[in-house]
């Protein structure tokens, strides 16, 4: 018995370690970003940490250095990038993964399909599209002296956490992407002052995979409370005493502590759907300058505007995701599970635009800070 | 070999046929299943549980009748000394085509998953070590290890309670939505991942038990089988979206890919080699079968020769397989060897049985 | 010539006896007149007590009877034999017979505590080199009539008394019948110390894992014969042997029981977990870094990546290269007196440690995990289970190298299903795993002990 298996591991042991990759000889790819360029090709652009002293000492270096390469598709880019550089690239760290415009208005699936076939992809980066070129975002220079890949990847999670954009990794969109009944809404990047900086100004609306809309902030604050996604720290800023002469009486601020969403729909006639998203939000009010929430008759006045207004609100991001042929709040997804035979008679992807969605709000203050 | 006696108690056969059963094929049963009954893939896997828990009454059947009988007497005693021994030939085939099937698919995996490089005659080559080492030994201590590496099974229940979190439950809604002859014929897919009850026939000689408590362990152990196989292929398809899942022939192990935790960002890459552990439980009781039924039916051999030389005929069996598109041919091939062993003979014994009203000759 | 019988005349015994002990100079021969009769006294000066030789033949000329204690001696052989342990023959003029006087010196050292089995709090004396003392001391805590001592003589030259000590009825009659088979055959073989007669009792066990318990504390020894286990006690060695003993064994310390429950059992899982950790630490470490270092977190690999850039060798020999240095100043330092052990580990600690770094031939981290897998290895109870794991965590490491995390959970598989499979003197050895039993698990694993367990049944 022994005298098979000692022979048998010393064989093993002398031809060696095949997958063998060693952390010294590569360097993490900390960002990507995916560009088309104007023949069609894939422009990628990646950053790594630039070398440091080196030495027994550790030292973080806070450097980043970007390499740009084009190739016919995403991987020929990968292996195109290696020429570059004395140690081979490894993505599987990567935190963020850039799209560009143009790339986004194409789609973004074919770009991507190498990452989901990767078994060492970076499946929980988070994904952003920039208005203009990922090539220009990644060389952005003002990042408050983080690498670049964490500044992204905090923007994101930290406006995530306030809830005012949607961070999916790349693992998370891809249901979405794939599901009949479901769009995506991707966060956007906006470059400013020559791209010198990056801010997040909004998301960005995919119909299917492909760019086909985009909301401002206060829209995407709009469509992720339709959509249901509670967050306690999500505020809103609404105009409510348009006739206030000074400007900040006008305005109330409040936060949304407790969401609840509720999507029912009517089948009428032909092809007639409404569906109603019903939203019930519980909110603290923040900021409102007129005072007199003591005398529960304002109050009641200042639900009344504040749901006035949401709606308001409500009903113009609607008209822009329908216009976008972008079903964010997932209703073609539960049409299809609990209504399959309407869902059988229809082409979801023409019908959705036609069809009628009404938001109604129902909304009760909760509290007011600890001021009247 | 007849003379272990019985040495394995209850609760260890339940240990030892969940662990037979619960082998490579575990991480791509969602995907298998919803090829045929898309969303409805969890039914066909209950439905299947119901099956076998009908073939392990009739298993339990034609045990009750030779509660002594080894496999091959039961065979003789039925048909005869030519044609019992040649059955018990066919099912020695059997075991090693199916010990060759699970190797095939478990270089092929690991490649995909963890060790591309590598090349797969030395993960083959690791895996025989092992299955060497364990299946050398008394099925007592075989029995033993497989009730302490059940813990495993614990981890994938863990992760798959973690994906519900992110469970979206319109992707198998409505319920039915595929129509009865798919998730009729998901039962064909998923059987597979069933067999390995088939040694009940075999092993029950070696059970510290009555009969009657053989048949609850069996029974308790199918339903808890059941649970499992279900639980899994639910959390895969309300995970992954219809479209993602056809994408993804492993969809256990992709599930696991996507998460990610503070420490361990890569769980999967755990979750997959301790994965290697249910494929050796499974592939060492196949072998053990193996050899257990050639050394009966010879009576002569080292134990120890016959074994290395059973490995090293699923070995080179197992090299050609391993390439996707022909294990894919393959299995698609062998799902009905398995129906086969696993159903249609045992089937045609219980007839005989019954019919001739055959029964154990005392001695 | 030896067998000789003795002579009536003193002076041609003694010149005999002169001439068998080669003129040896701490031979005493002295002549003196007991009752009124010529006698000659003879003792080896270095074996004997003084003292006693006086007492005792103050008794004799006081005409005591002098049968019950002492023996008489007929020929040469006998009287050497007894001379050389000590004794004071005694041969009076006239008679072809010598008295054989027990006067041999004892020097014992009190039963202190051991050394290496400490414990907080509890007993503190330990068994010493006499086995009349260390039975004396296992009697005192354990007063049953059921507790069964057997002597048996072994070894060729040296025969040294040996003691099988066990509850009867609690511990296995075949086994006890079995080692006492075999220390009959043990009579014609060389026995220097306890380890080569209890290896040999169990020289059918195949494994690398410690097969026996060493034992110096006479309370951890009574703990375990109640649990039916036998104890091996040999003349001249200062340990108890416990067989058939188990895996979890090892991880109990006395101290355990002093505590309450909970942080008894806290210690009992940290020494466990610290089994394990330092198992396959290394071997992680080497995984990590060779093929997944995916798996660890982003702000985690920097600092890896940033401290492994300078080391020249591949991880695994990095990690080798620690560990050996490790086991040398530790086996360096085991031998030595303290003051110099100390100054090693400060050498070795510090000043190869840190300089080894700095030079960039090793890195940080590693430095790190081996320190770290050693503590965890000390904290074991048994000095024999932490060699063994030191042996272990080779081939483990071997596997990561060759195959990352699959390595590491094929072979900790083997070594799994090893535990599983081997059986001492026809106990399992992974007892309460395997097979497995809950009931002791509760017992060993989570110290719910059995006195409590009995008080709740009733």
């Amino acid at each position: 018995m022994r005298s098979v298996v000692v022979p048998i591991i010393l064989l093993l042991l002398l031809t060696g370690c095949w997958d063998q990759r060693l952390l010294k000889e590569h360097s993490l790819i900390l960002a990507i970003g995916y560009d088309l360029t104007e023949d069609g090709k894939i422009e990628k652009t990646i950053t790594f940490p630039a070398k440091s002293g080196g030495g027994g000492q550790v030292s973080i270096s806070t450097k980043t250095e970007t390499i740009s390469v084009i190739a016919n598709t995403v991987k020929g880019a990968e292996i195109k990038t290696d020429e570059y550089s004395p140690e081979k690239f490894d993505r599987s760290k990567a935190k963020v993964i850039i799209i560009g415009k143009d790339l986004a208005e194409k789609g973004i699936f074919p770009a991507l399909d190498s990452v989901y076939r990767d078994l060492r992809a970076p499946l929980y980066a988070s994904v952003a599209i920039v208005e203009g070129t990922a090539k220009d975002a990644l060389e952005v220079e003002d990042t408050y002296s983080l690498l670049t890949s964490d500044f992204y990847s905090q923007l994101l999670t930290t406006a995530t956490e306030a809830g005012i954009i949607k961070d999916d990794n790349i693992q998370e969109i891809c249901p979405i992407i794939l599901s009949d009944g479901k769009d995506i809404i991707i966060p956007r990047i906006t470059l400013l002052e020559d791209g010198k900086r990056a801010k997040i100004s909004g998301s960005i609306l995919l119909n299917g995979d492909k760019w086909n809309g985009k909301l401002n902030l206060d829209e995407n604050v709009m469509l992720l409370t339709l959509m249901g996604e509670a967050n306690k720290n999500r505020k809103m800023n609404l105009l409510v005493d348009p006739n206030e002469e000074r400007q900040e009486k006008r305005y109330v601020n409040f936060s949304l502590r407790n969401e609840h969403r509720q999507l029912t729909w009517e089948h009428t006639g032909d092809n007639d759907i409404t569906v109603t998203v019903k939203v019930s939000l519980q909110i603290e009010i923040d900021e409102y300058a007129s005072d007199h929430l003591y005398d529960e008759k304002k109050a009641k006045q200042l639900v009344d505007s504040i749901t006035k207004q949401t709606e308001k609100r409500a009903k113009k991001t609607i008209e822009k995701i329908q216009e976008a042929n972008n079903d964010a709040l997932g209703v073609g997804e539960k049409i299809k599970a609990y209504d399959p035979q309407l869902w059988q008679e229809i082409n979801w992807k023409e019908t959705y635009p036609e069809i009628e969605i009404v938001p109604e709000f129902d909304i009760e203050i909760i509290r007011h800070g600890i001021l009247n | 070999m007849n003379n272990e006696g019985k040495t394995i108690l209850s609760y260890q056969l339940f240990f030892l046929l969940i662990q037979t059963q619960i082998g490579v094929s575990i991480v791509s049963l969602p995907h298998d299943v919803f090829n045929t009954a898309k969303g409805d893939g969890w039914i066909s896997v209950l439905l299947t549980g119901v099956v076998v828990q009908c073939i392990i009454f009739m298993y339990m059947f034609i045990i009750k009748r030779f509660p002594t009988y080894s496999w091959k007497q039961v065979c003789e005693a039925l048909f005869g000394k030519v044609i019992g021994k040649f059955i018990v030939l066919l099912y020695i085939l059997y075991f090693i085509c199916l010990a060759s099937m699970t190797l095939a698919k478990y270089a092929l995996l690991l490649s995909a998953w963890m060790m591309p490089r590598t090349p797969s005659w030395v993960l083959l080559l690791l895996m025989l070590i092992i299955v060497l080492y364990i299946v050398t030994a008394k099925l007592e201590a075989i029995a033993q290890f497989y009730v302490l590496t059940s813990v495993i099974l614990l981890v994938y229940i863990g992760f798959n309670i973690y994906a519900w979190k992110e469970a979206n439950l319109t992707f198998i809604l409505p319920i039915g939505q595929s129509g009865v002859p798919h998730i009729l014929e998901g039962i064909i897919k998923v059987f597979p991942s069933f067999s390995g009850i088939e040694l009940l026939l075999i092993l029950h000689i070696f059970v510290h038990a009555e009969k009657r408590e053989i048949l609850k362990v069996a029974t308790i152990s199918n339903v808890c089988l059941t649970i499992f196989y279900t639980f899994i292929t639910l959390t895969s398809l309300v995970f992954l979206s219809p479209k993602e899942l056809k994408l993804v022939p492993e969809p256990v192990l992709y599930l696991v890919k996507s998460f990610s935790f503070k420490i361990i960002e890569r769980p999967d890459l755990i979750f997959t080699s301790i994965w290697i552990v249910l494929v050796a439980t499974t592939l060492t009781m196949f072998i053990y079968a193996t050899k257990y039924l050639s050394l009966h039916m010879y009576k002569k051999g080292k134990s120890q020769f016959v074994t290395i030389f059973l490995l090293v005929v699923c070995y080179i069996i197992a090299i050609p397989l391993r390439k996707v598109y022909i294990l894919q041919t393959v299995s698609e091939y062998f799902q009905y060897a398995i129906i086969a062993f696993m159903v249609v003979l045992p089937l045609i014994f219980f007839l005989i049985t019954f019919i001739f009203s055959k029964k154990e000759v005392e001695q | 010539m030896p067998y000789d019988e003795l002579q009536e005349t003193l002076a041609e015994n003694k010149q005999t006896l002169e001439k068998v002990f080669q003129h040896t100079e701490d031979l005493q021969v002295q002549m003196m007149t007991l009752q009124e009769k010529k006698a000659l006294v003879c003792s080896l000066k270095t074996m004997a007590d003084d003292q006693k030789i006086v007492q005792q033949l103050t008794t004799m000329e006081a005409g005591i009877s002098l049968k019950e204690m002492s023996e008489k001696v007929t020929n040469i052989q006998d009287m050497v034999e007894a001379i050389l342990l000590g004794n004071t023959v005694v041969l009076v003029e006239g008679k072809q017979e010598g008295i054989v006087l027990q006067t041999a010196q004892e020097h014992e050292r009190s039963p202190d505590e051991p050394e290496n089995e400490r414990v907080v709090q509890g007993a503190h004396n330990g068994f010493i080199e006499n086995l009349d003392v260390n039975i004396h001391l296992i009697r005192r805590r354990l007063k049953q009539e059921d507790l069964h001592v057997t002597y048996k003589t072994v070894g060729k030259e040296t025969e040294n008394n040996v003691a099988i000590v066990y509850l009867k009825g609690k511990a296995n009659e075949e086994t006890i019948q079995y080692i006492e088979d075999q220390l009959e055959v043990m009579q014609q073989k060389k026995v220097r110390v306890i380890g080569e007669l209890v290896n040999y009792l169990l020289r059918h066990v195949k494994t690398i894992f410690p097969k026996k318990l060493y034992t110096e504390r006479p309370d951890r020894t009574t703990a375990y014969l109640t649990e039916g286990k036998i104890a091996i006690l040999m003349d001249n060695s200062a340990i108890a042997c416990i067989v058939p003993i188990s895996f979890f064994a090892f991880f109990q310390s006395p101290d355990d029981f002093n505590e309450q429950i909970y942080d008894g059992t806290l210690f009992r899982f940290i020494r466990l977990a610290s089994f394990i950790g330092a198992l396959i630490f290394p071997a992680t470490y080497i995984a990590i870094i060779t093929y997944h270092f995916e798996i660890i977190p982003f702000e985690m690999i920097t600092l890896v990546k940033n401290s492994i850039e300078t080391v020249p060798f591949p991880p695994f020999f990095e990690a080798f290269i620690m560990i050996v240095t490790i086991e040398l100043i530790r086996e360096a330092g085991i031998r030595l007196p303290s003051p110099i052990g100390q100054t090693i580990g400060i050498v070795g600690g510090i000043i190869i440690g840190e300089a080894v770094v700095t030079a960039g031939l090793v890195s940080n981290v590693v430095v790190i995990v081996i320190a770290l897998t050693a503590i965890m290895s000390f904290t074991i109870a048994s000095y024999e289970m932490g060699n063994t794991l030191r042996i272990l965590s080779f081939p483990i490491m071997v596997a990561a190298a060759l195959f990352g995390f699959v390595g590491i959970v094929a072979s900790t598989l083997i070594i799994l299903f090893h535990l599983c499979k081997v059986k001492v003197l026809n106990t399992p050895y992974f007892f309460p795993l395997a097979p497995f039993d809950f009931a002791s698990i509760k017992r060993i694993l989570f110290r719910i002990h059995r006195e409590t367990m009995d008080v709740k049944k009733k």
